[in-house]
């Protein structure tokens, strides 16, 4: 049988798959007859010493409070989910709420923290501290991704955190600029490789840019012109190297105080960026895409064309030019994939699902036609609240 | 045993999707295949002693989920004799596929769905099988060339 078949088979049998109910692990401790102690629930309870029954009592009260107001708002279905997950989230799933916020501070980079691990982390003026970040995390989705997750702050903890970001003097204006004027992978140093603080002061949002001088030399010298930086004071580096942990450690810091709900569950988005292009084979001349994105959409299974040409294009700084992208409720991105999956598209990613893989998001791709070169792809990628999207897949 | 019943939860997590869409093609309905995957990982965590490390931990469960759906009490292996019956839940939606698949034998048509919808490698239906991989590689290779034969020229096999 050839891997073509095979493909097809899988994607014909995915369209033939019902839709999992909701798993309760709980349920099968229960089942078990175990009396065990619910280990993560109680790490991370907040209770302690004496007052744990007041506590309990209170809480009781919030239980109850909480169930009058659920019967209330019987057709709200709350579904949290308690670890990251890649692709599109489960049916019942409940999305992040409110839909939009105001972004006060991002970190997008290679954290010193985290060993160079890509990590983003977005701060919203309503509490919510949304993540993500490469390799494995104790909610995280697999090993190779947390995929998005979620906490929350108080307001005060937001403002907190973000005057603490701001006190460092960095953030009057935009700047970029080049640390380290070392080899940045010497063992056991704190180094400052690459990244991007976005942080809110006064009514801006200042960004401040870092790369690595090495990296510079030895990653981007064949790329001329695509960062043009300032080298960075020695108080500019200290200020950065003491950003990365407070940014990307929320187990570390803030402090205690300044958390809402500091369990972590799932982010949810409420739309998704669906975004296409012509890859061609990576080579020594970096041939440019030959597809112009307006025409890979007339390659698409009607349906999936249908529904991206609906929605319009989007746009996000920095992206892609040869890519477009259109921004979907997550309904219809649903409906795009199954679109593809049906046309028996290569897939990676997007969960649990029969024929599909773990990794670090839901995409397609299939031979670029009439014998050019590559592949055309269509990547699936949750929007931000404040409506923008990152590629979780690059470096 | 702590570090089993973690592998377990993490089994489940990661899982228990695969195992419901599978299991609903044995028992008929997702909601009857939710409470069998809940049964089979709770019998999973009572009999810890019975996972002797020979093979999978995934397998392990699989062969007990199955005996789970089809109420077989007594081997502690799912022979290759008593396979369950598989079906799709539902068939409407691709009936040319339902009705190929449906010609297949019982064990031919079984080792398909642990491919395709349990996404098992050759070496794991092997496990829940109790055959060699060799064999299972057989199997669903006479299964795709009897699907290849039932649909048409401009469907899957073309």
């Amino acid at each position: 049988m050839s891997t073509y078949a095979h493909d097809l088979l899988t994607a014909r049998f995915a369209a033939l798959a019902p839709r999992p109910l909701t798993g309760d692990w709980d349920d099968v401790l229960d089942r078990a007859g175990a009396i065990r102690p619910r280990r993560r629930r109680l790490a991370r309870s907040p209770w302690r010493g004496g007052r744990r029954r007041k506590l309990v009592v209170a809480l009781a009260v919030a239980v109850l409070v909480a169930a009058v107001a659920a019967a209330a708002y019987a057709t709200v279905r709350v579904l949290l989910l308690d670890r990251g997950f890649v692709g599109l989230p489960p049916v019942e799933a409940t999305p992040s709420s409110p839909e939009s916020g105001e972004l006060v501070l991002s970190f997008i980079g290679r954290s010193t923290t985290l060993g160079l691990r890509m990590t983003s982390v977005f701060v919203y003026a309503d509490g919510r501290f949304v993540w993500v970040r490469e390799g494995g995390a104790p909610e995280g989705a697999n090993k190779f991704t947390s995929g998005f997750l979620e906490q929350r702050l108080t307001r005060q903890g937001v403002e907190l955190l973000r005057s603490e970001v701001v006190s460092t003097g960095l953030f009057r204006h935009d700047v970029d600029l080049i640390t380290g004027s070392a080899e940045y992978r010497r063992p056991g140093q704190v180094l400052l490789f690459r990244g991007t603080i976005q942080a809110r002061n006064g009514e801006r949002l200042v960004r401040v840019r870092w790369m690595n001088r090495a990296h510079l030399r030895d990653v981007l010298s064949d790329l001329p012109g695509t960062y043009a930086g300032t080298t960075a004071t020695p108080e500019q580096e200290r200020a950065l190297e003491r950003l990365d942990p407070l940014l990307v450690d929320p187990g570390a810091r803030p402090p205690a105080t300044a958390w809402l709900d500091r369990r972590v569950r799932a982010y949810v988005a409420s739309r998704y960026a669906v975004c296409w292009g012509h890859r061609p084979e990576l080579g020594p001349d970096h041939p440019t895409p030959s597809i112009e994105p307006s025409g890979i959409l007339t390659l698409l299974p009607a349906k999936a064309e249908h529904l991206l040409r609906r929605r319009g294009l989007a746009s996000r700084r920095g992206a892609d030019p040869q890519q477009a992208c259109s921004v979907v409720p997550t309904e219809d991105a649903r409906a795009v994939a199954r679109a593809l999956d049906v046309a028996g598209l290569e897939k990676r990613g997007g969960g649990e699902g029969p024929g599909s893989y773990n990794e670090f998001g839901l995409g397609y791709r299939f031979k670029a036609p009439d014998q050019r070169p590559g592949h055309v792809y269509i990547s699936f990628e949750p929007t931000l609240p404040h409506g923008v999207w990152i590629c979780t897949a690059c470096g | 045993m702590g570090d089993l019943e973690s592998d377990l939860e993490d089994l489940y997590r990661r899982r228990q999707r695969a195992f419901q869409v599978m299991l609903a093609s044995v028992t008929g309905s997702l909601e009857s295949a939710r409470d069998v995957v809940q049964e089979a990982f709770a019998q999973a965590l009572r009999d810890q002693d019975g996972f002797r490390g020979e093979g999978s931990l995934e397998g392990w469960v699989w062969r007990i989920a199955f005996r789970v759906a089809i109420g077989s009490k007594g081997s502690r292996e799912l022979a290759v004799e008593d396979v369950p019956e598989v079906a799709f839940v539902e068939a409407s939606s691709d009936p040319t596929l339902a009705a190929a698949v449906r010609q297949l034998p019982p064990q031919r048509r079984f080792a398909v769905f642990l491919r395709y919808f349990a996404d098992l490698s050759y070496a794991e239906i092997g496990e829940v099988l109790g055959i060699a991989e060799g064999t299972v590689a057989a199997t669903l290779s006479q299964a795709h060339q009897q699907l290849g034969a039932a649909l048409s020229a401009n469907e899957v096999m073309a």
